[in-house]
């Protein structure tokens, strides 16, 4: 049995340990804390937008720091914990070793999370996710854009710190007798995005300092008025977070791969080709960066080459997809929530990628970027794909935290209301967008088709609210009293389930 | 059939439609990529939180541009300020306003009447209400 | 079981590269009409590149494509999950 449900520790116990499971579990807390916050913005930015003109704030800066903040929480502060949160608990499970390689920098960066998160929620951001210069320079007000650029500083820190212990306990304490070629898909996902965090930070943390020095006045990089460029920090910015993008996918990939075999009672169709997959999507995700600066006055043949490259990452995403259905293909599918939650994922997946392709067509671009269509596109990415494997994954790690077991009817119907609002809300998001709807627009025009397009969506936003709130409350009472979930194979599908004496030796 | 051969085909057929897809977007943008040559110019000023046109003749418009049917026009478009876009929905003209830089954009005008010009990159406050209007005229 | 699988992916790229060629390129100075403002299918005279249509032109062409392989790799999906899904196998055997 669990240690939990013997036996309960203290809060500080738990708190002041450096074991990979605790660690992991703080993670899993946090990130679990910030969907929530970060999803109540959402809910208040969707019901503004239910009419035009004022709805609930009477203030369009309110509104800004809202999106913003809604923004900076969702990526940083629920994908990448979660993240964090699942290669503690599985990597050295996986790797067969008995701890991360580093077990205090371990502590060292989740402990990094919380004081980044309270700058970020205390300072209210107003520049939009990305800072733009010169408004983040010129106009943006007094504390709050310095207080936002010292969290994501933090942040970022946290996140190289994560990414170096990841890779050290892959290569160097995986056990003698398991080659990397055998061990799980989840390991080198786990593996490619570290390296892809150690390559894509660092752009982006020198460009958070010239921002900052630009805004004491002491410097110039990106202001016009003192002979700097605002494209430079663009191409920055992209540099690191076109890759991030990858880095928030590639281990919902990896999820996937570790809940379809077992889910299909079948191995995975071919191994190889998801290496393959997760090596060229490592480098061709450094390579298409300026698709999201097409508009700001690029030269034809720099268009071309960032064309290109985007294109280029769609065929390793096409494996993916691929190597999932043909695993399923003549297997035995024990529909249970982690299973239902991942074929929702992969079906918006191939959704959002198709408009990821619309978007880099050039002629096209032009009509979509900056709209809601954009704003459609990525959370289909985000939302749909990752958070919904994520949620998966909840479930079926879900035991192996608790030592107890969720009920399956409940996880059902959390499953079809999150299912159905993400498919309303972002649907009608890439239709507003074609109606020249701009993003991160307080008021928009009383037309008739785009108060509908609103209303049918904030809809949608509701159903993916409450579908998240019944998730983790139902979750919070079955970790306190659900039934005990039998730890060898708590799902009934007939594999070992991850080994839960892990969690016995505490350090 | 082995599993090789199946996952060639199909990385072959995903290749080949993305090609598809490249090559119609390459030369639709190469396309519209360039100026006429008989192309009039006109200075588009965007400012917190309004635009500004500057015809050819030296005339100046505030939040709103008049244009000619049937004509060539060529934008000319920066900020004084922060960054903004210029977008003309209804003509699928977007080009950013960017300080310190001209970027330039072209369209021809077909059909008279009144279109909306908005801004379409986040400029701070009032980013939602920097509207103008595109008059087309007989 | 996987030829029918390769088939069916060959099938996909003869249907879409059929519906995408029924609409032709656009030449310099004809072009056909698949947007609001003429008939359908009709050849107009292009003398003015009018932008919007040219773009909306591409966007109908790409999100025809997108649609049929959309439908093909849902629709897979969507098959694979009822067809070999635990309650159904169980109730074949019975």
């Amino acid at each position: 049995m669990v240690l939990e449900v013997k036996k309960p520790r203290p809060l500080w116990e738990i708190l002041f340990s450096t074991h990979h499971t605790d660690v992991a579990l703080l993670y899993l807390i946090t990130s679990i804390v910030f969907i929530l916050m970060g999803g109540a913005l959402a809910m208040t930015i969707r019901t503004e937008l239910l009419t035009p003109g004022p709805t609930i704030m009477d203030d369009p800066a309110l509104f800004n720091r809202v999106f913003t903040v809604h923004a900076t929480t969702m990526l940083f502060l629920w994908i990448l914990p979660f993240i964090s949160a699942i290669g503690n608990y599985l990597i050295p499970i996986l790797v067969r070793y008995k701890d991360m390689a580093y077990p205090r920098v371990n502590a060292v960066a989740y402990w990094m999370i919380p004081p980044g998160a309270a700058l970020i929620w205390l300072g209210w951001f107003d520049g939009g996710w990305y800072a733009y210069p010169p408004y983040s320079i010129i106009s943006s007000p007094g504390p709050s854009a310095e207080m936002w650029i010292f969290g994501l500083k933090i942040l970022g820190i946290s996140s190289i710190l994560g990414a170096i212990n990841f890779i050290v306990t892959i290569l160097k304490c995986k056990h003698p007798d398991l080659p990397l070629m055998k061990t799980s898909l989840f390991v080198w996902s786990i593996l490619v995005t570290s390296f892809m965090t150690l390559v894509a930070i660092p752009p982006f943390a020198a460009a958070l300092i010239m921002l900052y020095t630009d805004r004491l006045g002491l410097s110039g990089f990106f202001d016009p008025n003192a002979g700097g460029d605002p494209i430079a920090y663009q191409h920055l910015f992209w540099f690191t977070f076109h890759p991030e993008v990858y880095i928030f996918l590639l281990p919902a990939v990896g999820m996937a791969y570790e809940i379809i075999p077992k889910f299909s009672r079948k191995p995975i169709f071919s191994y190889g080709s998801g290496v393959i997959a997760f090596g060229i999507l490592m480098i061709i995700g450094f390579m298409s960066w300026a698709h999201h600066m097409l508009a700001t006055g690029l030269s034809f043949a720099e268009k071309t080459v960032f064309m290109i490259g985007t294109l280029a990452a769609a065929p390793s995403s096409s494996m993916h997809i691929f190597n999932w259905i043909a695993t399923m293909w003549g297997g035995r599918l024990k529909l249970a929530a982690p299973l239902k939650f991942t074929i929702g994922g992969i079906m918006l997946f191939f959704s959002a990628g198709a408009g990821g392709v619309v978007n880099t067509t050039l002629p096209l671009d032009f009509i979509t970027h900056d709209t809601y269509w954009v704003v459609g596109h990525f959370h289909l990415m985000l939302m749909g794909t990752i958070s919904m494997i994520f949620f998966g994954f909840t479930y079926y790690i879900f035991p192996f935290v608790t030592g107890r077991m969720y009920n399956e009817k409940i996880a059902n119907v959390t499953f079809a209301l999150i299912f159905t609002g993400t498919i309303i809300v972002f649907t009608m998001h890439h239709i507003l967008g074609l109606l020249g709807m701009p993003r991160r627009i307080y008021d928009y025009i009383a037309d008739p088709d785009l108060i509908l397009g609103n209303q049918i969506a904030s809809i949608g936003a509701y159903l993916v609210g409450i579908g998240v709130a019944i998730l983790v409350a139902h979750l919070a009472i079955a970790a306190a009293r659900g039934k005990e979930a039998n730890m060898e194979d708590p799902f009934g599908i007939g594999e070992q389930y991850y080994d839960y004496r892990v969690k016995e030796p505490h350090h | 059939m082995g599993h090789a051969t199946l996952e060639w085909i199909y990385v072959g057929v995903v290749i080949a439609i993305l090609t598809w897809v490249g090559v119609e977007a390459w030369t639709g943008e190469k396309i519209l990529e360039e100026v006429p040559e008989d192309a009039e110019t006109i200075k588009v000023i965007g400012q917190q939180w309004l635009w500004t046109f500057e015809h050819e003749d030296g005339s100046v418009e505030v939040g709103k541009l008049t244009l000619k049917v049937g004509k060539t026009y060529k934008f000319e478009v920066t900020s004084k300020d922060v960054i903004h876009a210029f977008n003309i929905p209804s003509h699928a003209i977007l080009i950013d306003a960017v300080p310190g830089r001209v970027n330039h954009i072209w369209m021809e005008t077909t059909t008279p009447g009144e279109y909306l010009i908005q801004c379409r990159e986040y400029c701070g406050l009032l980013h939602y209400n920097m509207r103008a209007m595109l008059i087309i005229e007989e | 079981m996987d030829k029918r699988l390769a088939l069916a992916i060959i099938v996909l790229v003869a249907v879409s590269a059929t519906v995408n060629n029924s609409f032709a390129q656009i030449p310099e100075d004809k072009h056909v009409c698949i947007i609001d403002g003429c008939n359908l299918g009709e050849s107009v005279d292009a003398k003015v590149l009018d932008r919007h249509q040219y773009s909306w032109n591409v966007f109908y062409k790409m999100m025809t494509a997108a649609f049929i392989v959309g439908a093909v790799v849902q629709g897979v999906l969507v098959f694979v999950t009822f067809r070999f899904r635990e309650k159904r196998q169980k109730e074949v055997k019975k």
